[in-house]
């Protein structure tokens, strides 16, 4: 069957991987490592598009003389591995969480749902401020946190999926020819039951990387030197009125990432459930 | 009534569970507050003393017991940062975030839901797929450089056009400390606002847009409404009484499902625009450590989003007379 891909797809799936691949190999052919300080004071704020004795700068040049281009390639690098990772981390959680629950219909099942309802109560970001606040800040934390405050929509739906398979023919069958818990449940249920979960995993994707530029911009992500968008964006943020090309690229290397997966996401969605809507 | 009873009684479940959350969260927590508060060259004794003032040395189920019934009782305690009684500070804050946040809360609504339905209207056309774009790339951008944006459009922007600076908007604050005549105050700190609410409102309504457009669409396909096109009902009507009014029960848990998204923007929001709100009493709670704080105000945010919760279920039955059995 061919599938028919929307113009707004083709782009989105473009500019994605040219992103990828930029940010992948493009710091490893920059003539100036963007991480290292020079001679600030000739290098610092140049405006985008101009050029000073060490090179050209499509998005100008930051407080300490470096190139934003070249960190903004940089910083994708962590930016675009937190937020798969933490989609990814929340994906596995949620998928065996929601499995667990729907297939042992129980005082487990009760638990987990009443896990999902309290984390649900609190706000996303609230409750990532509060965890990154109380823990040491860092890559692992905010993995971490990812994780926990963000498995309850994918297990919602998994759950919902392995109560109805549980009643059907097929699980019956293997039941009766004597099949153990385990591989009923691997082998019949959650194969079944992971294409919405597939799908909402990658919808996390945008959420995970607009989370990580707002914690990092709060100084409770990735922490510099390293360079995040969001800590970019901080680092920007006092130079507004001075140099404001020091915020506001960073700021459109996110939107342009989590627009395009957002829209790759929603196309899945609506394949996936076979309408046009984007339930 | 029943209903009501049942409702309420699994939003306060639900609450207890967050405070009991928020406790374990706080308290599995690396690093003793105590140690926070002393100066480095404190020695052991104070430290003793002020963790016996504190309660930190009693048994931690028995600080949660004690703790609980305090909260239950209002007493939010003690902020370790400023010595103020937390409830104090939000008394100053809450007024500030209700005003911004349902004030967003109801543009968000009516923006959303108005682009939603157009779209759905319009479902599959080009006018749909550029409004999909415009309100996916809104939900996609982070509020706070949103907020970034506009106070460098208000700024370096403005200059940049030459616009007196009597005509721009003002980037920070909630008030102008100039302005003391008493019919000037409210027009200034609708002034103030108008930054703050329009990048809540519209990243709001790009989330409320995408759920409004799906929620009219599955509407749309019902046979209800070929069958009302076919016997003869014109378009429109069609369109109002078996489309909108069937999506109107979704679109209503709608307002519920954005309430944590107006919380967490108004984070952001607050803490660039310099608001003196909750969120940006959070933000300071954080930066510092103070768990008292940090407790409070998430305690507070989770209470608004279950009682949202509460009252769309409890208001569903008025718009869906399918579920008042239920």
């Amino acid at each position: 069957m061919r599938v028919h891909w929307p113009m707004r797809i083709r782009i989105s799936s473009g500019a994605l991987l040219l992103l990828i691949i930029g940010c992948v190999i493009g710091p490893m052919l920059l003539e100036r490592d963007p991480t290292i300080i020079g001679d600030v004071l000739a290098q610092r704020f140049r405006a985008p598009l101009s050029a000073d004795g060490g090179g050209w700068h499509l998005f100008g040049t930051d407080a300490f003389g470096r190139d934003v281009f070249g960190r903004l390639l940089l910083a994708g690098r962590l930016s675009l591995l937190v937020g798969v990772a933490g989609a990814l981390l929340s994906g596995v959680l949620g998928a065996l969480l929601g499995a667990l629950a729907g297939w042992s219909a129980g005082w487990l099942d009760r638990v987990i749902t009443a896990a999902s309802d309290t984390l649900q109560a609190i706000p996303r970001l609230v409750l990532l401020l509060a965890c990154a606040a109380l823990w040491k800040p860092g890559i692992p934390t905010l993995l971490t946190v990812l994780a926990l405050t963000g498995w309850m929509g994918v297990a919602r739906l998994v759950r919902a999926e392995v109560t109805g398979l549980v009643e059907r023919d097929f699980v019956a069958a293997a039941r009766v020819l004597g099949a153990t818990q385990l591989r009923m449940l691997a082998g019949h249920v959650f194969p079944n039951a992971i294409a919405p979960a597939l799908v909402a995993t990658t919808l996390g994707i945008g959420n995970a990387i607009l989370l990580e530029s707002g914690l990092s911009f709060l100084g409770l992500g990735v922490q510099p030197p390293s360079p995040s968008w969001g800590n970019m964006i901080a680092g920007g943020r006092e130079h507004l009125v001075t140099a404001p090309w020091i915020a506001l690229a960073p700021g459109l290397a996110v939107v342009v990432t989590v627009t395009a997966a957002t829209l790759i996401g929603d196309w899945l969605q609506e394949r996936a459930s076979g309408r046009t809507g984007l339930t | 009534m029943a209903h009501l009873l049942r409702r309420s009684g699994i939003a306060l479940a639900l609450l207890w569970l967050v405070c009991t959350l928020t406790f374990a969260l706080v308290h599995s927590a690396p690093g003793d507050a105590a140690l926070l508060l002393l100066p480095p060259e404190a020695d052991a004794a104070t430290l003793v003393r002020l963790r016996a003032d504190l309660g930190l040395d009693a048994p931690l189920a028995q600080q949660y017991v004690r703790w609980l019934g305090n909260i239950a009782r209002g007493d939010l305690g003690t902020s370790l940062a400023t010595g103020r009684p937390v409830l104090e500070s939000i008394r100053d804050a809450l007024p500030v975030s209700l005003g911004l946040g349902v004030s967003s809360l109801i543009l968000t609504v009516l923006i959303g839901v108005t682009i939603g339905s157009a779209q759905a209207r319009r479902a599959g056309s080009t006018t749909d797929t550029w409004l999909t774009i415009a309100s996916t790339t809104m939900y996609s951008a982070p509020t706070f450089w949103l907020s970034l944006a506009c106070v460098a459009a208000v700024t370096v922007g403005a200059a940049a056009f030459g616009i007196p600076p009597a005509w721009r908007l003002p980037a920070f604050a909630l008030r102008d400390p100039g302005v003391l005549d008493a019919a000037a105050a409210p027009l200034d700190v609708l002034r103030h606002a108008v930054l703050p609410v329009l990048v809540l409102s519209l990243t709001g309504a790009a989330g409320v847009a995408r759920f409004a457009r799906s929620a009219i669409v599955e509407a749309s396909r019902g046979d209800y409404r070929r069958t009302a096109v076919a016997k003869g009902v014109t378009a429109g009507r069609a369109w109002r009484r078996h489309v909108v009014r069937v999506a109107l029960p979704s679109i209503a848990a709608l307002v519920a499902l954005s309430v944590p998204g107006i919380v967490a923007g108004s984070v952001f929001v607050e803490g660039v625009f310099a608001w003196p709100g909750m969120g940006k009493l959070l933000l300071a709670a954080v930066a510092q450590r103070d768990h008292p704080v940090i407790l409070a105000v998430t305690l507070l945010y989770a209470t608004a989003v279950i009682v949202t919760n509460l009252l769309t279920d409890l208001a569903l039955p008025l718009l869906d007379p399918r579920r008042t059995r239920a």
